[in-house]
């Protein structure tokens, strides 16, 4: 099997007639951060669903371990971990519920335990996650991108709604993965320390350049 | 470690667990049909003999309109909170997945409405013998009724008022199903066979178990892209 790699070349969308981005670049490597920085409504969660596989770029190719997946991204989605705007939690259900039934993920239960109180959310996992506040439906969304191991983790926004405890955490469970060879892609809007020098790419100076 | 079986048993197992817990959801389109059905004598006539003839008829109206009601909310709970964007990026064929959510669906909504049937039979006044020709064309029929309104329900998800959208585009649809379902009650109670007419509901059952999840995946494609 090829080296685990993501590339990305020459990426442009346009959205009606206003060009969010194009020319964009992306080498990514074992061990390599990326983070994508710009205002509001610069292209930074297309940027994310494109190398997702969700959507497509107008121009540009998408490839993992050297094949362009543009057209038929199963091959990347075994090693993938995505997190979106959404937490795709169901409320009628609760936070073990969630973790455990999640078609792609297969914890044992003793994983999902120790995922949970690592988070620090021993007291809320057998609540439906419905009565969870905003941050803690935040963290179980992020235990289910540890449990699924995949390399790339392309999250959108994970700070979102997390206190200043959690961010911290995030940080060292970023560090950890991408000390074990793994891959990420993430927005943020909060500066974010890393150990690793990681990439930045601000989507507000491609437009301009 | 995670195998395509496993992928499907742990969708199986998500969606009957929420069917489960959202008990009222299922109840309500069977409340519907019973009492959509119960309008027919009081709106027509409670005579007996109009009502053997249209019974069937009514039955069958009722058990469509009821399998709309849940249509919409079919894919737009998991368009909202994110899951039909994780099931596109799990490594499993999105037809596979949404097989196995109409199936859950089927089972918790279709089915009893199925076993509901012959009940309800009873005030119209339907002869016994027609009983199995209904239930056999209701176990048959709900299936498709079903995956018609889940390509329907992919093609409108995420779009404002898709909910009349989607009826529009449904209904029409269901009219062979219907043609058929209530034929194979009429020629039981004149003393003809049903078979024809159910094998034509078998048939229609077959592809759209065949193609419908394939063309829905298609259409949340679309819809999602």
């Amino acid at each position: 099997m090829n080296e685990a790699r993501l590339l990305a070349r020459g990426l442009a969308v346009s959205r009606g007639r206003r060009q969010l981005f194009r020319d964009i670049d992306i080498e990514l490597s074992s061990g390599d951060a990326l983070h994508v920085t710009g205002a509001n409504g610069s292209g930074k969660t297309t940027l994310l669903r494109i190398l997702c596989g969700l959507t497509q770029a107008d121009s540009g190719q998408v490839f993992w371990r050297g094949e362009n997946y543009g057209q038929s991204p199963e091959p990347l989605h075994g090693e993938l971990a995505y997190l979106s705007h959404h937490n795709a939690l169901y409320g009628d259900l609760t936070a073990r519920e969630n973790l455990a039934l999640a078609p792609a993920l297969n914890p044992t239960p003793a994983a999902i335990t120790g995922i949970l109180n690592r988070l620090s959310l021993k007291a809320q996992a057998d609540l439906p996650t419905r009565v969870l506040s905003q941050g803690q439906c935040r963290r179980i969304a992020l235990c289910r991108v540890l449990l699924q191991q995949a390399t790339l983790w392309v999250l959108d926004e994970p700070l979102n709604s997390l206190d200043s405890g959690s961010q911290t955490l995030l940080e060292s469970l970023l560090d950890q993965h991408l000390e074990n060879g793994g891959m990420a892609v993430l927005t943020t809007h909060q500066p974010l320390s890393l150990a690793g020098a990681g990439q930045i790419l601000c989507l507000d100076s491609e437009v301009a350049g | 470690m995670t195998t395509l079986n496993g992928i499907l048993i742990r969708q199986l197992r998500r969606e009957l667990l929420l069917a489960y817990r959202r008990r009222g959801d299922a109840l309500t389109p069977l409340l519907f049909f019973i009492i959509v059905i119960t309008l027919f004598p009081l709106g027509i006539s409670p005579e007996k003999v109009l009502l053997q003839q249209f019974g069937a008829g009514a039955l069958w109206i009722a058990a469509l309109l009821a399998s709309m009601l849940s249509l919409q909310r079919l894919f737009t709970t998991d368009h909202g909170n994110g899951v039909l964007e994780q099931l596109l990026v799990t490594p499993c064929p999105l037809s596979f997945l949404l097989a196995t959510k109409l199936m859950a669906h089927w089972l918790s909504s279709g089915l009893p409405l199925v076993f509901l049937s012959p009940l309800l039979a009873e005030p119209f006044g339907l002869e016994w013998s027609t009983y199995p020709a209904l239930v056999a064309g209701l176990l048959l029929g709900t299936p498709v009724l079903l995956i018609i309104g889940a390509i329907s329900a992919a093609l409108t998800v995420g779009l404002r008022g898709g909910g009349l959208l989607l009826t529009l585009l449904t209904l029409p649809l269901y009219v062979p199903v219907l043609i058929f379902g209530t034929g194979a009650v009429m020629a039981v109670s004149r003393g003809m066979s049903a078979a024809p007419h159910l094998s034509l509901l078998g048939a229609m059952c077959l592809v759209s178990l065949t193609f419908g999840p394939w063309l829905t995946a298609l259409a949340l494609k679309i819809s999602l892209d």
